[in-house]
């Protein structure tokens, strides 16, 4: 892992193994979930142009500064964190049979409190 | 510091002080007006007139109120968390199909401000863009490629793009929550006229840290960046009003606070959980999507227990706003529609009843033009259909006159007229007994532009009046007229533009001298102030869209505001963004889409 608090050519434990430039990249950029094949790919599209002092080749090979290197790696484009949050659709306007649901619910509650008592009550038998 | 239960009782008490305030003003002003037009009898005309008169004059004593609450209510200090923000921010700017330049370099001087601070590494940046015109999104990805190398903001910039804006601005924002949400504590909505400093942004965080309720923080932004007459009148109405209003606003609507859309902190989890909506049933401009969602997102974070807090003394926050009064009629014709749209959601279940009044008085205030328009017209037609006087009505020998009531008319009207003025007038005497004069160019001054603002925001208050009466009928009739194209980057409007958007006005304006002089003579008088701004709209119109006239107001010090004499920082970084870009533009060299960022 390198170091990017100190000045000086440190270099990569094996310039030429993709691995540590990953590991490298993901330390520059906090980004640990970025995957082999996510920063393949950004190095693949990356162009090193003009605007970063170490050239593609130089940087490739693990050569330059810390700070150059991290400077590269700040050029490149990386995909945001994918970090879903679930969204449920309220709805504003709902039916009136959902609405009145819970009231509905209450009444039937309510009966059903009420209806054993009225079958326990003896109906009134006027011929007898 | 005040505990929460004493804060909401105090909320409620002078919520209900409000209203019984409002009430009052209201009760006394259609007493009055009752007493007026009963002099020449009574019909059922008078009735409407007067519903319709209490209806409007409620609204101006309502506006009247927030005001004065501005000013008898301090806000509360805020409290805010010391140290660094544990939790991490993303900074939002959608766009849709906008400038490109101004929009990269607004977001380029709000990076750099946020890159001075120490807590830098807490805000990652998001443009997420809506735009439909491809020639655009290839600009916004060059602009993106170049603000990223620039910045060496690479794993902190992101842009993304949806091919279709479902949902609009709300629909932009969801698919974010969506897709990167959950890696954020909190997001900071902009919009694409946004600016804001870094303090600023992290105040907002650190406030929201310090209150685990707090669902939202919206800051009170100011208006800059106007040259055209029009554009430096509203500058500084905003600047000497608006933070008394929002302080009114703030003091009543206490925890169910108010949500503009943009320039507001929200905490990202309770947004996700509460603020999903379903579009309504049936078809626009009633049905589908949700277009001025903001209102009601505030009202569904309140509804599930979230604060949603105004918070009137976060400056560094910053907007642009249309320069011109047919920009300005185009962008109410948008939000007219939204407000109106909810109009069928003010029933929604477990809403608080706060948030019901907020969604209300939205509604109303694009309501309130055609209700003085149907009062203007009924107190026209009124005179017509009056039954002659009765001089001798049966039990009295002598003739009865009508008693004259011209004293109770004059009365409300300055009445009326008081309850506009009279709420700008104590601001202007405490902006002058505080000291702080100087800032809008000193005390003579202040009382001038005062007395032009008040001018010139009577002659424009008809023509304003038409637009909203118009927005609201192509609403109800689902059509759209169309605007005349004239955008110019400074603002201003060609006379031929200008004509083209107000000719009807002033036909209407015509007409109803013409009426009043032929048919009721007796109003023609009470008519002109009304009338006449209309006859000229064009005119009118016209020459407040002027840079020219703008610019004679800034060098004679009128319509002064305090970043006249000191320019906002992050506006000068903004602009000097916008020149570096626009001269280091160059055929770039674009290779093919940017990875992930077609949504």
């Amino acid at each position: 892992m390198i170091s990017h608090d100190k000045t000086g050519i440190e270099p990569l434990l094996d310039p030429c193994d993709n691995g540590s430039l990953f590991e490298e990249i993901r330390h520059v950029l906090r980004r640990a979930d970025l995957s082999d094949d996510v920063l393949r790919q950004i190095l693949a599209e990356h162009r090193f142009g003009a605007e970063t002092e170490l050239e593609a080749d130089a940087f490739l090979a693990g050569k330059g500064l810390a700070e150059e290197r991290a400077g590269v790696i700040r050029t490149m484009i990386v995909p945001p964190p994918l970090h879903r949050l679930d969204m449920p659709a309220h709805e504003l306007e709902p039916p009136l049979s959902r609405r009145f649901a819970p009231l509905a619910a209450r009444w039937q509650r309510a009966l059903h409190m009420v209806r054993p008592q009225m079958k326990r009550t003896p109906a009134r038998v006027r011929n007898r | 510091m005040q505990p929460d239960g004493s804060k909401v009782r105090s909320a409620g008490r002078r919520r209900v002080a409000m209203v019984l305030a409002a009430v009052c003003l209201t009760t006394a002003a259609s007493f009055m007006f009752a007493t007026v037009v009963q002099s020449d009898g009574f019909d059922r005309l008078d009735v409407v007139r007067i519903a319709l008169m209490a209806v409007a004059a409620f609204w101006l004593a309502w506006g009247g109120c927030i005001a004065l609450f501005g000013i008898l209510f301090p806000p509360d200090a805020a409290t805010a968390a010391d140290g660094r923000p544990q939790g991490r921010t993303a900074i939002l700017m959608p766009i849709y199909n906008e400038a490109t330049g101004p929009v990269f370099a607004r977001l380029a001087a709000i990076m750099k401000s946020v890159g001075t601070l120490p807590e830098a590494d807490c805000f990652d940046f998001y443009i997420l863009s809506d735009t439909t015109k491809s020639d655009v999104a290839l600009k916004e990805q060059c602009a993106y490629r170049q603000l990223l190398i620039r910045h060496r903001a690479g794993g902190r910039l992101f842009y993304r793009r949806r091919e279709q804006n479902i949902g609009r601005k709300a629909g932009n924002i969801a698919d974010f929550l969506e897709t990167s949400g959950g890696a954020y504590e909190y997001m900071l909505v902009l919009d694409a006229d946004s600016l804001m400093d870094g303090e600023t942004i992290l105040e907002m965080v650190r406030r929201m840290e310090a209150d685990p309720r707090l669902g939202l923080l919206q800051s009170l932004p100011q208006i800059i960046g106007l040259k055209t007459l029009y554009g430096r009148l509203l500058q500084f109405a905003t600047s000497l009003y608006g933070p008394y209003f929002a302080r009114g606003l703030a003091a009543v609507q206490g925890e169910e606070g108010t949500f503009w859309g943009h320039n507001a902190l929200i905490r990202t989890r309770a947004f996700a959980a509460a603020c999903g909506m379903a579009p309504l049933q049936g078809k626009p401009p009633f049905g589908g999507h949700i277009l001025s969602h903001d209102t009601v997102e505030a009202a569904l974070l309140a509804r599930d227990g979230w604060k949603v807090r105004l918070d009137p003394d976060l400056t560094g926050s910053y907007e642009e706003a249309p320069a011109n009064m047919v920009d300005y009629a185009k962008r109410d014709r948008r939000w007219c529609q939204g407000n109106l749209q909810h109009s069928r959601i003010l029933a929604a279940p477990r809403l608080k009843f706060w948030s019901r009044i907020s969604i209300l008085q939205g509604i109303f205030a694009y309501l309130a033009s055609p209700i003085w328009f149907l009062f203007l017209l009924t107190s026209l037609t009124a005179p017509l259909v009056a039954p002659p006087p009765v001089y001798f009505d049966g039990y009295s020998p002598f003739p009865v006159f009508p008693h004259p009531e011209t004293a109770t008319a004059l009365a409300l009207l300055f009445g009326l007229v008081a309850l506009l003025i009279l709420p700008k007038l104590l601001l202007v005497i405490r902006t002058l007994a505080g000291g702080n004069a100087k800032a809008f160019g000193g005390p003579a001054r202040l009382v001038f532009s005062f007395l032009i603002e008040i001018l010139l925001t009577s002659i424009l208050a008809p023509i304003l009046m038409m637009f909203h009466c118009r927005s609201v009928m192509q609403v109800f009739i689902g059509a759209d007229s169309g605007w005349p194209t004239a955008d110019r980057d400074d603002g201003s409007l060609p006379l031929g533009a200008a004509i083209s958007a107000t000719w009807w006005m002033a036909l209407t304006g015509a007409a109803g001298v013409t009426f009043s002089h032929y048919y009721v003579p007796e109003l023609f008088y009470w008519l002109l102030p009304v009338a006449l701004p209309l006859v000229f709209a064009p005119l009118l119109v016209w020459m407040t869209s002027s840079v020219m006239l703008g610019e004679v107001s800034r060098r004679l010090g009128l319509l002064a505001v305090p970043f006249d004499a000191r320019p906002v920082a992050i506006a000068a970084e903004m602009h000097s963004a916008l020149m570096e870009s626009e001269t280091q533009q160059k055929p770039l060299d674009m290779p093919g889409p940017i990875a992930g960022a077609a949504a």
